[in-house]
């Protein structure tokens, strides 16, 4: 996950404490728009991940994953749903993974190549490098999702089911809609991760060691959220009537409600709700929105 | 203003990603209506092939057929009841989600009449009618062969009208849902055993009383020859054959009691039957008999007895052949401590309900294809117990002797060990069938209700081949056979069996996933479960599911934690392949392992048991399964080394 750059991690950042008082965007009257510099630092990040062949690595090793679980878990000859229930729990592990390495080292890198300082000479804002950074490196993550998935939906639907020629058959409530929600979901949820990756990487480059921040940030998402709400849940601080709405807390549980709600709930019929849908799209929302004020706080606090 | 295509085109990049996700969501995936289909391509459930052939197709049974949201094979239900009962079933929804679309036989407008038996008939044919509009009449004369019957109409004035006509209440299709509804399912079977086996050792008894009549008629002494004594005899005394070989064929047409003493042979004239009973509360004990006829079938064309026109055939192919005894039309008739050596039947039931056999031995042809059956009953709920059948092509064979009792029997080296065609609600229990050519014993033509209890089967290509539905088949060892045990018979139990040593377990081969396996231990079996094409199968039920050599996981009381699937390519494995537990135990399977169970209607030909047990569930079995191992051999190598 390098950027190729001969001397990664050995160049400091270099201190510009003295042309602070210029104010980046203030040096110069704006001659693009806003939009422009986004779209430029977007194009920039999505050069990075095009020339890192390690990105590229991940989606093939995903592509192999989501398929080899689908063929595996018999999902593919069974239907899009039961090749969901297998697939959820592997997505809930890899696509923060994939979604951490895509953005930890956005911000961290530039910050430590100095690029942070030469950007700075342009007349760009934090908000803007910020946008920029998650979009480029956005689209970079959702191709290296999305793919693999559709890898995945194309391993269902090139899968006979077998059956008994006699009898008549029908697809119940299995559909390729269905899947199509969850690369829906998936993506979005790797687009959360993303931007939590994108701010711990802006917080890490105040710091030394962003690589563990990332992976601390990362076990916390996984494990240590759900944690607290089996605890929250044991020791009655979550009302049970609240727990459904708390349960959005954590991306992870916000996504898997998600899911299942969405579509396996679809086909096995009625039983406890699985999540609030609404609440839980809020909490992703607000884990991104926040994420990504953070980040814009943590670059503009360096500037 | 500046002019500012990146906004642009980044506004419509985020709307058009909006569009794009939002629409997954926006479809609603139920909103194609299923079509009723033709009621045969549906994987139906709900009347055995017996009561389908007796109603034939002048009856129009009320029939539903459901579309469920996770099966893919579209259900049809014999009578609305059989779908309201599997319906409110445990575990049922787990298996085939819920009904995405039920149709039922819409009887409006199709002249619908009632039979003496209180079968529907009707003018024309019936169309289909979507469950939740139609009007159904609950608790009229309307009956299926299977019992009291819903009858659904589209019209309810039409529903108003049968009920002015033939009883009942129109009710609309959520009190249908609540109605309670009795079917004989498994558990009946299960609930059955004990008083049918009471019931059968009560008439074993009073038949057992024949024996006591006084002596009336010696041969040798009193009649020249035991035909001479059959006529002389007055009704309910005993004739007494003593120690010699008779050459004569006999026809007995009285009440008697006919004794042999040790070492009484008769011999007949190989050809026809040597024995001919055609009386009630006839006896024939203690008599060794050969010189049977080779026939085993019949091409008269006029049958003496009324068959339904559909068995005409079986009957003539079946129920006409050579018998050491032949009894025809007599009830409650004892066949005891008697041995026959044929090339045909040993013993010919038909239409003779309530006879004892017992203690009998009958030895058949070497070759099965050229013998016939031990003991063939033809629409002859008998008793045959304690008796031995070797070689010849089936033990006993069954045709429509709807609870017949087979108990305690031994069948060594023949097709089959004992046969069941046409016949409900029989008792198999406590057998010994060893070394037979083809199967053990073998349940055919879709019958309900059968208990299949105790038996030891080994050393077949098939043990238990089980058919049918509502069955009970439990507590049985199979072991050394090529395939152990099939699941044929739907809504059925399968449960306490031992499947040891053979090539396969158990087949899961119903269609349906609708039956219960548990408690069963599956031992040294090279797979122990495969599976036909079908539904994932859960052998699981409240929490509790089998024993298989070879699962890993940690000991929760009574069940493992992780789950094991027999087809699973790893698992099926696990007690055979050295190092394939340590691979089973890797995240990336555990997590496959655990999500086995999710959806399990949706998914295709594989079996799962969510809960496998620490321990094998039936020591008591086990330990008597290995001594009889060695016993089984035994008897097989000295039947085989006596010429």
């Amino acid at each position: 996950m390098t950027t190729g750059h001969p001397a990664d991690n050995d160049v400091e950042p270099i201190d510009r404490e003295d042309k602070r008082e210029d104010g980046i965007d203030e040096r110069r009257p704006p001659t693009v728009s806003p939009s422009h510099l986004i779209e430029a630092v977007a194009r920039r990040e999505i050069r990075t991940v095009v020339r890192t062949p390690t990105f590229a690595l991940l989606a093939v090793v995903l592509v192999a994953v989501l398929v080899g679980i689908t063929r595996l878990g018999g999902g593919a000859r069974a239907g899009y749903v039961p090749a969901t229930a297998d697939l959820l729990t592997p997505l809930e592990l890899l696509v923060p993974t994939v979604a951490v390495a895509f953005g930890y080292r956005a911000v961290l890198d530039d910050a430590r190549r100095g690029e942070l300082d030469v950007l700075r000479t342009y007349p760009l804002t934090p908000r803007q490098f910020v946008l920029g950074v998650y979009l480029g490196r956005a689209i970079g993550l959702l191709a290296a999702i999305i793919l693999p998935l559709l890898a995945a939906m194309a391993t269902v639907a090139l899968t006979e089911t077998p059956s008994i020629r006699f009898y008549a058959t029908h697809a119940g409530s299995d559909s390729p809609v269905l899947f199509l929600r969850v690369i829906v979901l998936t993506a979005v949820f790797g687009l959360v991760v993303l931007a939590v990756a994108v701010a711990i990487s802006a917080i890490a480059s105040t710091i030394k060691n962003g690589l563990a921040l990332a992976l601390v940030a990362l076990v916390l998402l996984l494990f240590g959220a759900d944690l607290a709400l089996v605890s929250g849940l044991n020791t009655d601080l979550i009302g049970d009537s609240w727990f459904v709405y708390v349960l959005a807390a954590s991306p992870n549980s916000a996504y898997r409600g998600l899911i299942l709600e969405s579509t396996i709930s679809v086909v096995s019929g009625t039983g406890p709700r699985a999540a609030s849908p609404l609440v839980s799209v809020f909490s992703l929302i607000l884990w991104t929105v926040v994420s990504l004020i953070g980040a814009t706080v943590a670059v503009s606090r360096q500037s | 203003m500046y002019d500012d295509p990146p906004r642009l085109r980044i506004i419509v990049l985020v709307l058009a990603l909006a569009v794009v996700s939002a629409a997954p969501f926006l479809v609603d995936v139920n909103s194609t209506e299923p079509v009723p289909v033709d009621f045969d391509e549906t994987v139906s459930i709900g009347l055995s092939l017996e009561e389908r052939q007796v109603v034939g197709s002048k009856v129009s049974v009320p029939q539903a057929q459901v579309f469920y949201s996770q099966y893919q094979y579209v259900t049809g239900y014999y009578g609305v009841e059989r779908f309201v009962h599997a319906h409110n079933q445990d575990g049922h929804s787990e298996q085939f989600g819920y009904p995405l679309r039920v149709y039922v036989t819409d009887f409006s407008g199709t002249e619908l009449e009632l039979t003496d038996d209180g079968y529907p008939t009707t003018a024309g044919s019936e169309g289909w009618v979507d469950a939740t509009a139609a009007a159904y009449v609950i608790d009229s004369d309307s009956r299926t062969p299977a019992g009291e019957t819903i009858v659904p109409f589209s019209n309810r004035a039409d529903a108003e009208a049968f009920a002015a006509s033939h009883g009942g209440e129109v009710v609309d299709w959520e009190t249908v849902l609540d109605t309670p509804v009795d079917v004989n399912d498994a558990v009946a079977a299960r609930d059955r055993v004990d008083s049918q086996r009471r019931a059968a050792g009560e008439r074993a008894e009073s038949v057992t009383s024949l024996r006591d009549r006084p002596t009336s008629v010696v041969v040798g002494e009193d009649a020249n020859t035991i035909q001479d004594a059959v006529d002389m005899a007055p009704a309910n005394t005993t004739i007494v054959v003593p120690a010699g070989i008779y050459e004569e064929t006999i026809e007995i047409d009285r009440p008697i009691t006919l004794a042999g003493d040790t070492n009484a042979t008769i011999h007949g004239n190989g050809n026809g039957s040597v024995i001919d009973v055609t009386v009630d509360r006839t006896a024939v004990t203690g008599l060794e008999i050969t010189g049977v006829g080779n026939e085993t079938s019949s091409d008269r064309a006029e049958l003496e007895t009324a068959a339904d026109e559909w068995e005409h055939d079986v009957e003539l192919g079946y129920g006409h052949g050579d018998a050491g005894i032949a009894v025809v039309g007599a009830s409650t008739v004892l066949v005891a401590d008697v041995a026959i050596e044929t090339p045909a039947n040993g013993v010919l039931l038909r239409d003779s309900p309530h006879a004892v056999v017992r203690n009998i031995t009958v030895d058949g042809s070497d070759e099965w294809k050229e013998g016939f059956m031990g003991v063939m009953a033809m629409r002859s709920p008998a008793t045959v117990e304690n008796s031995t059948f070797r070689d010849g092509r089936d033990g006993i064979y069954t045709h429509r002797s709807g609870g017949i009792v087979i108990r305690n029997n031994t069948m060594i080296n023949g097709r089959f060990g004992v046969h069941l065609m046409y016949t409900s609600n029989a008792l198999v229990v406590d057998n010994s069938v060893h070394g037979q050519e083809l199967a053990g014993i073998v349940v055919m033509t879709s019958p309900v209700g059968n208990a299949i209890l105790g038996n030891d089967v080994r050393d077949a290509p098939n043990g238990i081949r089980t058919g049918g539905s509502n069955s009970y088949v439990a507590e049985n060892v199979i072991a050394g056979t090529e395939l152990g045990l099939t699941t044929a018979a739907a809504d059925s139990l399968y449960e306490h069996n031992v499947l040891m040593d053979n090539d396969v377990g158990i087949h899961a081969s119903s269609v349906l996933p609708s039956n219960r396996v548990i408690a069963n231990d599956f031992l040294d079996n090279d797979q122990h479960t495969t599976v036909s094409v079908g539904p994932l199968r859960i052998w699981t039920s409240d929490d509790s599911g089998n024993y298989w050599e070879g699962t890993v996981g940690s000991c929760d009381g009574e069940t493992l934690d992780r789950s094991y699937s027999p087809t699973d390519p790893v698992d099926r494995h696990l007690h055979t392949v050295d190092g394939t537990p340590t691979l089973a135990r890797s995240p990336a399977l555990e997590t496959v392992a655990s999500l086995e169970g999710a959806v399990p209607g949706a998914r295709g030909s594989s079996v799962v048991d969510t809960a496998p047990l620490c321990r094998p569930a039936n020591l008591d079995l086990l330990e008597r399964a290995n001594r009889t191992a060695s016993k089984a051999n035994d008897e097989v190598s000295t039947f085989e080394a006596t010429p």
